[in-house]
């Protein structure tokens, strides 16, 4: 069974489902309820039989400071996907996309350009899935996460790829791009 | 703070705070003195108490800056100076820290004379509001909010501000009760005119007024507010209303409206309106828009499934007439139909629901579905071709599992056995070469476990002639059984040990494609066949488990962590399995392979954590062969993080309540709230501080406790107290478990180590643990502090009253000695000679009873869990007893030698005794090699020799020797701990 409902702040005790698997990282509290505080409707859980947490999506709408509008790493007003995440139990069942999709809704609803999210190298399976959900790589932005999955153990991290999807208002796909892994940026020039 | 933080108001002012950064308070003082003199401000009067407050003056000097503070209260007019509002605030939390309440009565007023003196700065009453909230004083806080709305009548938020500020002091239980409910009860008719004002504005097509509902965050204060102090039917009738209800423009979209909504008209049995919404948003969840794009999908959520369904259930069943019903399930089904169409363009989830919805629909299962017996056969054929079509579409995914066992369970026993053996016909016979397919043979075992073990089980412990030990026939293989049969499940554990054997050989190829982060798809059939094994181990006649069958669940989970590292739910049987075995240092190493932090720390310590002083509470010098490098957390270490954790997640919690105000977010500031209470009152937070003392004791015995050494300044107060609210945050649902969705949980199984933690329990281990601080560290009790503790005691349910049921044997002899010595100490505050005696008796008989216990315990190993509490408790009580004679001997009061003090010394000597021969057998030898035969089996049964094969084949040589030779490390590792047993 699949459904929706917005996260809770005492879906804190029982994420466990979904923050014990190690490619999701448990955060502080301030974190989280940040978020509550202030993007509550874009925080969604995705709830299993008895209420058993089977994956949340946790995104906020923003855009880059104004004093940035003229650096070419400037983002306008988007939806930005945080954490997507699904319990290990609950996969193959197309959660992310539902997810995802109703976060593409708060999107269009907001009149956001698009929406991005930041996915390690090494993540071959979310870059597939986010392939397949119409998103692509926009940059690649080097050393992003500091812990190493990918098995290379670089002392300078893991690199991750920017990928977006655009929304109703990028009708021409200004931002988006083909090749973007071939374009590199250096973690402090994102946001 | 320093001179950065502070503005300098005069260059006058410079040589004061130089000196206080180079903490020369003595000229600090004469500096600012000498600046009062000739002109005297607030702000000087306020940086002198400050100085004071930093100064490491004798205990009348902060005394004194109390005094001056709080007189400042009642000071006319007003103190008014921002900075030295802040000036004084520091120096009462240096003089007076973590002392909330009184906090909020000086400084709390102070700030609140100050919104009131200059209503009209909304800035600094901002500033304020924002610090009563940090330190949690809602009374001040709600106070400075209804100034700010009185001062700014036309701003929107400060309404909200002060009805939500309102409401979180009605859910803080620090206040009255009296108190709580007026507060609820104002905030109630507050929110109610600003609903009254929406309604009112939009019926007569004007634009909402200031005191009106304006966003969805205001929605959802007003129904958590309607809830507690309302009714269903104002709810509905909010729901329904056109200006506020779920389509509202104000809700935007809300989902938790329509949420709320099903699950009212549910409560309040409207079917009629139910159906008519449910069927209305099933429809617009396939219906495109205009740009051809489903963007209702999410319409098709499960509960709006469930609303349809059971609206339809009930009004076939009641308020429709015959001839009505064969349409409206014609209804359902076309519904079903049209959402499954595949030209539908419905995403797979919500497929997947129209599909539940469909076999629950057809086997009447959706709640009280239960009463519509399946008896023709053609139905039964249905219902079973339902199952198998569903397994056959979404077997690939483990939740298929979850999702058909209730379907199962209301299904007559002859259903089961025909479902059973066309689940076993479908079973590919060949090997199976990809992730999905091992899914779906996974998730066949799974079903049969179901039917033959799982539900037979919980039809036979719901029996009323049901007794836990009284032998049975087992209506599957019709051999006798206890709580189990041990037939079936060691049958199961032998086909599924082969199905994984399987699954893993003959499929290298799924194993390679994995990433490291990923967990092998035939886990589950490992961890079934352990759980088939530990249930065997537990049905065994003693009060011990059948070791042999754990150990082989032990090995059999280590071999699939290997395999599969990122599998959590194999680590948490594993912490389990190896504290029952007495290897700590592997059940510590399994713990923190789960890599746990920041509030996991709560929600899983219970795994291991609440009672590490029983099992290990000393340093752990054994190391797994193939830990990572970095340290291995000593037991003390990980309670201190766990204690700074909570201090610190209080601080992120109540920052976090303001930002929610500034963000307009009220019903995530309850929510936050609510949290916040649960997790200051949660069983672990009280746990760590009685482990803390119970290790310590042990390890330090000659250090002095004190409460704040223990953490109980981190405690909610009166936490002995069974009338104190705690919360239980133990997370028991992140363990596996494939149980029918109507018996307990597999991980309460484990009982039999440690029972599952009780609120009963914890009040009376933190009772226990208090009093046990209060006679070893002789630290000077007063008689009311005494007198708190009996009314505690005498406040928790006894025996009768169900108390003991979660308490392990030493755990209920040490709470019945400590009661006996709360009143023994009473009694003697009271000058009563007799008090040396009065309780003697009941003492005596206690230790009498430990002593024997502990003389039980074999010497062989392995000592389990519950020998090494009944050894490290023993211990520990046989100590209180002796200071408390030491107490009684300090009194002078010339009485003859009590008998428990011969008992505690008996009781210490017969730990001392024990743990030597235990220590002894270790040292003998040969230990890995008894594992390694255990692990080959001693064919004391067909079905158990022929698992002992099936693991024989799974696991090789190597592994298990390596494995042994852990096991035999983490035990010797183990009784390092009766190292600090010493002789009275």
């Amino acid at each position: 069974m699949t459904s929706l409902r917005p996260f809770h702040a005492m879906d804190v005790f029982k994420f466990n489902p979904t923050n014990l698997d190690p490619l999701t990282e448990t955060y502080d509290l301030n974190f989280y309820y940040s978020y509550l505080a202030r993007w509550p409707h874009l925080f969604t859980v995705a709830e299993g039989p008895d209420g058993a947490m089977d994956g949340y999506l946790m995104a906020k709408l923003e855009a880059s400071p104004p004093q940035a509008q003229f650096s070419p790493h400037y983002l306008p007003f988007h939806a930005h996907i945080t954490a997507l995440t699904v319990a290990p139990h609950a996969r193959r069942l197309g959660l992310a996309r539902t997810l995802s999709q109703s976060l593409e809704t708060a999107g269009d609803e907001y009149d956001a350009w698009f929406i991005d999210l930041f996915v390690r190298k090494s993540n071959k399976v979310a870059q597939s899935l986010y392939n397949g959900l119409g998103y692509s790589v926009f940059r690649k932005v080097l050393g992003y996460y500091v812990d190493d999955f990918s098995g290379e153990d670089s002392e300078d991290g893991e690199d991750a790829y920017d990928m977006r999807k655009p929304l109703r208002r990028d009708m021409e796909g200004k931002h988006v791009r083909k090749n973007g892994e071939s374009f590199e940026v250096e973690p402090q020039d994102v946001w | 703070m320093s001179v950065q933080d502070f503005p300098i108001r005069d260059q006058q002012d410079v040589p004061i705070w130089s000196a206080i950064e180079v903490k020369n308070y003595k000229q600090a003082i004469k500096a600012v003195d000498k600046r009062i003199k000739k002109k005297s401000s607030e702000y000087l009067e306020a940086l002198k108490i400050y100085i004071q407050s930093r100064d490491f003056a004798p205990a009348t000097e902060k005394g004194h800056v109390v005094v001056y503070i709080e007189k400042l209260r009642s000071r006319a007019p007003a103190f008014t100076d921002y900075d030295a509002i802040e000036l004084l605030d520091e120096a009462f939390d240096a003089v007076m820290p973590n002392s909330p309440d009184e906090w909020a009565n000086v400084i709390g007023d102070l700030r609140l004379q100050r919104v009131l003196a200059k209503p009209k700065e909304d800035e600094v009453s901002k500033q304020f509001f924002r610090v009563c909230i940090y330190k949690g004083d809602l009374d001040h806080a709600e106070k400075i909010a209804t100034a700010l709305q009185k001062a700014y009548p036309d701003k929107h938020a400060y309404h909200f501000w002060s009805i939500a500020t309102k409401y979180l002091y009605s859910l803080n239980l620090k206040y009255s009760e009296e108190d709580r409910t007026r507060w609820g009860r104002l905030a109630f008719a507050f929110i109610g005119k600003m609903a009254a004002n929406t309604q009112k504005a939009s019926s007569e097509g004007k634009l909402l007024p200031v005191r009106s509902i304006h966003t969805p965050q205001e929605l959802l204060l007003l129904h958590a507010i309607t809830e507690k102090y309302g009714s269903v039917e104002n709810r509905l009738q909010y729901l329904e209303d056109p200006s506020l209800g779920a389509e509202s423009k104000v809700a935007k979209g809300e989902w938790q409206l329509w949420r709320w909504k099903m699950e009212l008209l549910t409560s309040s049995r409207q079917w009629k309106v139910l159906c008519e919404t449910s069927r209305s948003l099933l429809g617009r969840a396939r219906t495109k828009d205009n740009a051809g794009k489903l963007s209702e999908a999410r319409y098709s959520d499960w509960v709006v499934w469930e609303g349809f369904m059971r609206s339809v259930k009930e009004l076939s069943q009641d308020s429709i007439s015959s001839d009505e019903i064969g349409p409206l399930r014609r209804v359902f089904y076309k519904e079903v139909a049209a959402h499954l169409d595949p030209s539908s363009g419905i995403d797979k989830s919500w497929r997947r629901n129209a599909s539940l919805a469909k076999l629950r629909f057809s086997t009447g299962d959706v709640s009280s579905f239960v009463d519509l017996a399946i008896t023709a056969q053609s139905e039964v054929d249905d219902t079973i071709s339902g199952i198998l079509q569903y397994l056959e579409a979404y077997g690939d995914a483990t939740t298929a599992y979850g999702d058909l066992r209730p379907t199962i369970e209301a299904l007559s026993r002859s259903q089961r056995a025909a479902l059973l053996s066309k689940v076993i016909d479908s079973r590919a016979p060949a090997k199976v070469n990809k992730s999905t397919a091992i899914t779906k043979l996974v998730n066949s075992y799974k079903l049969s476990y179901l039917i033959t073990s799982a539900i037979p089980e919980h039809e036979s412990h719901t029996l009323p002639t049901y007794q836990p030990h009284q032998e049975v026939t087992c209506d599957i293989c019709s051999k006798p059984m206890a709580a189990f049969c041990t037939c079936c499940l060691m049958e199961l554990a032998q086909a599924m040990t082969k199905a994984y054997t399987a699954a893993i050989k003959d499929n290298p190829d799924v194993a390679k494609e994995l990433l490291t982060t990923d967990r092998h798809p035939a886990d589950d059939l490992a961890i079934l066949s352990a759980m088939c094994l530990i249930k065997a181990a537990v049905a065994s006649d003693g009060p011990r488990p059948k070791i042999p069958q754990i150990v082989l669940a032990t090995i059999l989970l280590e071999y699939a962590w290997s395999l599969s590292k990122s599998n959590f739910q194999i680590l948490l049987l594993l912490i389990k399995l190896y504290s029952c075995l007495g290897c700590a240092s592997l059940a510590i190493a399994a713990y923190q392979r789960l890599k746990s932090k920041q509030i996991q720390k709560d929600t899983l310590s219970f795994t291991l954590f609440h009672r590490i002083s029983d099992l290990h509470p000393h340093h752990f010098a054994h190391r797994p062969q193939d830990y990572p490098s970095g340290k291995m957390m000593e037991p003390m270490e990980n309670i201190v993080e766990q204690q700074r954790y909570y201090k610190k997640a209080n601080k992120e919690m109540t920052k976090n309540i303001y930002g929610c105000f500034q963000e307009g977010s009220y019903n995530s500031a309850v929510q936050i709230t609510e949290a916040y209470s649960i997790l200051n009152r949660s069983f672990a937070s009280i746990f760590s501080v009685v482990e803390s003392g119970r290790i310590l004791r042990l390890l330090l015995p000659s250090k002095t406790l004190t409460p704040v050494i223990c953490g109980y300044d981190g405690l909610t107060p009166n936490a002995e107290f069974h009338s104190t609210t705690i919360s239980d945050t133990n997370d028991y649902d992140v363990f596996p478990n494939f149980e029918s969705t109507r018996s307990p949980r597999f991980v309460s199984l484990f009982d039999f180590l440690v029972p599952e933690t009780s609120k009963f329990q914890v009040h009376a281990s933190l009772l226990s643990e208090k009093l046990a601080m209060l006679i070893t560290s002789e630290y000077v009790s007063t008689a009311q502090e005494i007198g708190s503790l009996i009314a505690a005691f005498e406040q928790l349910p006894k025996e009768n009253e169900g108390g003991f049921k979660n308490m392990s044997f030493s755990e209920r002899i040490t709470f019945e000695c400590s009661e006996a010595m709360a009143y023994t100490i009473s009694d003697l505050d009271a000058q009563s000679k007799t008090a040396v005696y009065s309780y003697g008796s009941r003492l005596c008989e206690k230790l009498q009873q430990m002593i024997e216990a502990i003389t039980t315990i074999g010497e062989a190993p392995p000592t389990c869990q519950p020998d090494l509490q009944l050894l490290y408790m023993g211990y520990d009580l046989g100590n209180v007893i002796l200071k408390l004679v030491r107490y009684i001997n300090s009194r002078n009061l010339k009485t003859k030698k009590p008998e428990y003090e011969e008992l505690a010394t008996q009781l210490i000597q017969a730990v001392m005794k024990k743990s030597t021969a235990i220590k002894k057998k270790l040292d003998e030898g040969g230990l890995i090699d008894w594992i390694v035969d255990s692990l080959a089996g001693s064919a004391e049964s067909t079905e158990s020799q022929a698992l002992n094969n099936a693991i024989g084949d799974l696991i090789d040589d190597n592994f298990r020797e390596i494995w042994a030779g852990e096991v035999v490390e983490s035990w010797k590792d183990s009784v390092e701990g009766f190292s600090y047993f010493k002789s009275p």
